[in-house]
């Protein structure tokens, strides 16, 4: 049995090198003290641990987890507050959800991998990491979702393609300029996931697009000699100047980041606000840094700062953190002890306002957000609105409307306040269960109702084609000039030019002069002019060319139709009325259909130029168009159509009409605020106790509107009380009871004063009793 | 720990005020006061306790209004006094009912009652103490004669516990008064405010322990 022996042996052995190995390839660097940040002076890895050399042809993107990890514990940064959202079952307080907004089909959802109240699990949704990390890559850190094990080829991704995106480790810690945040977005739009980092980093630039390769190229494939101009396969060219004889690179790192790379991912601003107006975070003006309290150590599990955390966490160093734990000294109201005044946290004394508010109310309640006003304020954020990504298109979106502060309680029971958005998504209600459709089957389902703008947009492209017009096609209507933008969409500005014989009309704007497509003429004339022939010929023949054309392009005018007919135009009497102004039309089986139908002119002229993108009519059309091809599958079992906008869910009622009504799932969104902490002189209640406590105050009275995508009557209304479970008549009169308070106080005083003055009599009385003075004086 | 400490001070208050109530019931019936045994005191208390169950409350509380509208004293004085009791009362069941059973801080409509009657329990102390003060008085004369007041003429013996908690009652009224009157000054820190309402509670408290015993006195103990 010498060779079981044997076989033993060697397996110990093989496992005791395996882990040796295992072991030494993650140096764990113990801090030695020093507060000094080491230069970063090191080679480049690339994905699979080799060494990069610039030089070469076909260079690879560096890789973080191989560069960086060589020091740093990548595995261990991996479990980070910032890449754990999917693997992580501690979901702590609610934070900002990602929010999928798709403008066609007026679908505002928030997603979240962690459970937090009204936000969806993408799972749920049938969202793959592939399809998450597309639509939020763009503020992503890179790891987590976006980094998944199994990158082999399927057809639900095409991870093979663009490589997964590993730790943008420089994303937070460069301290170099270069950083592009703008670039890395741009990457991730174009599927480049593992170049994005060496793009950002401004190391290399990386040219080719991965999204244009075919799904069975990977990386081993390399370049692709026979296409530089469409599917070019991405590649770095290095910026050779960064490299040392070595070819070691210089990174600039922070080693606490600084604010400005938080705020790429965390910014928040007032909509109304213009750049100058805007305040730094009282903190950050004091010379704080956010991770100066937003801390955290190679495991980078963030310090969150909320009341609350230690508990959850069970680490009792995160108690400093909070606003109470380093302002008072306390975790909580009469709470356990931390460290106070850390960073030179001030004391708040807080004189004059009543314990219960420190029981019942956050610190953020007087202290963070905008202003107490009239209306709540409207807020971007970066990851919700797409903010900081700059270059010739717009990225950033007016969808999630989001609102603050709302004050609401927190899981604590504290009130605090709140972002706030409202949801708005299509769904199938089958029961209590509510399943949100994805806004590609939702488009599919619509049959061209949603698609309205495009629609108008692409005829007057197509218009454009006529080489005889001079100028842009332009839709005239309701006193409005809807011109094609370079989105696809329409661009709309008032018209004041002469009144129209039409309600509608298709024109030409030329040096800010709009004139009919076809110039008024006699139709009835033997002989027509050549140019107005020429110019219908021309514009019927690029409608011939529109690709979702119902029929025949054709022009009516008075009795007369004309329309190409190998290559000629062809006149013919018309039947029926007369028409007194030339009409552009599809003519099908001998009916005659206007270029654009009635309900995609109403259409236009309500959503255009207006932040909400469907009208009622929209969504009747299309729960009728999914109830049509559910009940043509016979499949009854489907459960009813919805669509979810400004608080409300609107279905079809049994004569097949929309109506609107309350639905847990309809109800807002909220996630607490920590920033921007205002100065002391801001807080709420400087002024007194009417801050709040009066009779129409914003605080309990202020109302949050139902916004949603849907143009509609049928809006939500709540009210502060309502988030808050305060009743109204209470509050109301509590805050009238503020009028009367200066008299209670004059009463007590006066009260105090009597009883204060009698007792001090007595005092002496008695004194002077067993003092004896009273006796010797009698 | 104030609950703890109102729960005891008023078992050993009301068992003090029981025993005084014995002894005293007993000394009237027989002058031999070492003839005193515990069983004795104990089904004297079961039969007092059950006694209260038997007649009927109805009667009882007519028995006390009567009493109590029945002071010898002017209109203004007493009006004076009977809103200065039902203040009283409702104060300390709206204190004293969320200090000790319920786990939050006054709040609600019971926080506003607590307020407005604070003030008319203040206005109402000041007058009782104003025209009362003469009669509590620590003066060698005890006899007291109300004919300068009132149109009849009554005399009123006024012990010296009665004097001592006449004026325990008053001397937490006047620092519950002054506690409430600083919590609304935007004078005190958060843990200023908290030593402040301590105070109040304590006050409270005092002010409780002393109005049972006065009452004691005046009424329960003052049977012939």
């Amino acid at each position: 049995m010498n060779y079981k022996k044997t076989l033993f042996f060697l397996t110990v052995s093989l496992g005791a090198v395996a882990i040796f190995v295992a072991v030494a390839g993650q140096i764990d660097y113990k801090w030695d003290g020093s507060r000094t940040t080491p230069v970063h002076q090191i080679p480049l890895k690339d994905e699979f641990n080799q060494n990069i050399i610039p030089t070469e042809s076909y260079p690879l993107p560096y890789s973080t987890r191989y560069t960086c990890g060589l020091c740093h514990e990548y595995n261990k940064i991996h479990n980070g507050l910032h890449f754990n959202a999917a693997s992580s079952d501690k979901h702590g307080r609610p934070g900002e959800p990602w929010v999928w907004v798709e403008s066609k089909t007026g679908t505002v959802l928030p997603l979240s991998y962690r459970s937090w109240k009204g936000m969806w699990n993408p799972k749920e949704l049938g969202l793959t990491p592939w399809n998450f990390t597309l639509l939020f890559g763009r503020h992503m850190p890179g790891g987590g979702v976006a980094e998944p094990e199994d990158v082999e080829p399927n057809p639900e991704s095409r991870w093979n393609v663009s490589g997964s995106i590993e730790i943008n480790c420089m994303g937070c810690h460069s301290a170099s300029t270069k950083q592009s945040f703008s670039e890395w977005a741009k990457q991730i739009l174009r599927q480049n996931f593992r170049w994005a980092s060496t793009a950002a980093s401004g190391m290399g630039e990386v040219w080719g697009m991965a999204s244009r390769l075919p799904g069975t190229w990977d990386i081993f494939d390399g370049p692709n000699p026979d296409d530089t101009e469409w599917a070019v396969v991405p590649s770095v060219r290095y910026n050779l100047n960064s490299f040392d004889s070595k070819f070691r690179v210089f990174f600039d790192i922070n080693n606490k980041p600084e604010d400005s790379r938080c705020l790429t991912c965390h910014s928040v601003s007032p909509v109304y606000l213009n750049k100058l107006d805007l305040d730094r975070d009282v903190h950050s003006t004091a010379g704080i840094n956010c991770v100066d309290c937003h801390r955290n150590n190679i495991n980078h599990n963030m310090i969150r700062g909320y009341e609350g955390e230690t508990k959850e966490s069970h680490n009792q160093q995160i108690a400093d953190f909070s606003c109470v734990g380093c302002h008072t000294g306390k975790d909580s109201f009469k709470g356990t002890k931390t460290t106070a005044g850390r960073l030179g946290a001030p004391y708040p004394k807080h004189k004059g306002i009543p314990a219960v508010h420190f029981k019942k109310l956050s610190c953020t309640v007087c202290h963070s957000g905008p202003l107490l006003g009239k209306d709540l304020t409207r807020v971007r954020t970066s990851r919700a609105n797409r903010l900081g990504i700059y270059g010739r298109a717009q990225w950033f979106t007016d969808f999630p409307h989001i609102v603050e502060p709302v004050f609401l309680k927190d899981q604590a029971g504290k009130i605090t306040p709140h972002r706030l958005m409202w949801p708005a998504y299509w769904g199938r209600l089958k029961g209590e269960e509510i399943s949100p459709l994805k806004p590609a089957d939702v488009q599919a389902a619509a049959k061209g109702l949603l698609d309205v703008e495009e629609f108008i947009a692409r005829i007057l492209i197509t218009f454009s084609q006529n080489t005889e017009i001079e100028g842009i096609p332009v839709l005239i209507t309701s006193s409005k000039i809807y011109q094609p933008n370079a989105d696809g969409g329409l661009d709309i500005s008032p018209y004041s030019g002469e009144m129209l014989k039409a309600e509608i009309l298709w024109a030409v704007k030329n040096n800010g002069k709009t004139t009919p497509l076809i110039p008024d003429f006699d139709p009835g004339a033997e002989e027509m002019e050549v140019e107005i022939e020429t110019r219908i010929q021309k514009a019927l023949e690029a409608l011939e060319t529109f690709r979702e054309a119902p029929g025949k392009p054709a022009l009516i005018y008075k009795n007369f139709i004309y329309q190409v007919s190998e290559g000629y135009l062809e006149v013919k009497q018309k039947q029926g009325e007369t028409v007194e102004i030339p009409q552009w039309c599809w003519k099908k089986d001998n009916k005659i259909l206007p270029l654009a139908s009635e309900f995609q002119i109403r259409t236009v002229v309500a959503t255009v130029g207006f932040e909400q993108s469907l009208t009622e009519e929209q969504v009747e059309l299309v729960l009728k168009s999914m109830a049509e091809d559910t009940s043509s599958q016979k499949n009854q079992e489907n459960g009813e159509f919805f669509y979810i906008s400004s608080g409300k869910m609107f279905k079809l009622n049994g004569t097949g009409q929309l109506f609107a009504s309350e639905h847990p799932a309809a109800e807002p969104v909220a996630w607490p605020l920590g920033h921007q902490v205002r100065p002391a002189q801001q807080s709420l209640g400087i002024n007194g106790c009417t801050d709040c406590h009066k009779r129409r105050s914003a605080f309990f009275f202020n109302t949050v509107e139902g916004i949603g995508p849907l143009k509609t009557q049928n809006i939500a209304l709540r009210s502060m009380y309502n988030f808050m479970g305060k009743d109204k008549a209470y509050q109301k009169l509590f805050g009238l009871s503020f009028l009367i308070r200066p008299v209670f106080k004059v009463i007590l005083f006066i009260s105090s004063l009597i009883i204060g003055s009698i007792l001090l009599i007595l005092y002496f009385k008695v004194l002077g009793r067993f003092s004896g003075i009273i006796e010797k004086r009698k | 720990m104030f609950s703890i400490l109102t729960f005891f001070s008023l078992l050993v208050l009301i068992s003090a005020l029981f025993f005084h109530h014995y002894r005293r019931i007993r000394n009237l019936i027989s002058k031999d006061s070492t003839d005193f045994k515990i069983t004795n005191y104990f089904f004297w208390q079961v039969k007092r306790i059950s006694g209260l169950f038997k007649t009927s409350i109805k009667k009882d509380c007519q028995k006390l209004l009567h009493k109590v509208l029945y002071l010898r004293y002017p209109t203004a004085e007493k009006w004076s006094i009977i809103l200065l009791s039902l203040s009283f009362v409702l104060l300390a069941a709206s204190g004293f009912i969320y200090a000790l059973f319920i786990t939050q801080s006054l709040y609600g409509y019971p926080l506003l009652l607590h307020v407005i009657l604070g003030g008319v329990f203040s206005v109402c102390l000041s007058v009782v103490v104003v025209l009362q003060a003469p009669i509590y008085s620590f003066n060698k004369e005890v006899e007291f004669s109300k004919d300068t007041f009132e149109r009849r003429e009554v005399k009123k013996h006024v012990t010296v516990a009665q004097k001592i908690l006449f004026w325990l009652f008053v001397i937490p009224g006047l620092l519950l008064a002054l506690t409430a009157l600083s919590l609304m000054l935007p004078v005190f820190s958060l843990p200023a405010q908290l030593v402040v309402i301590d105070i109040h509670r304590y006050s409270a408290l005092s002010a409780l322990l002393s109005a049972i015993a006065f009452t004691y006195f005046t009424f329960i103990n003052d049977v012939k």
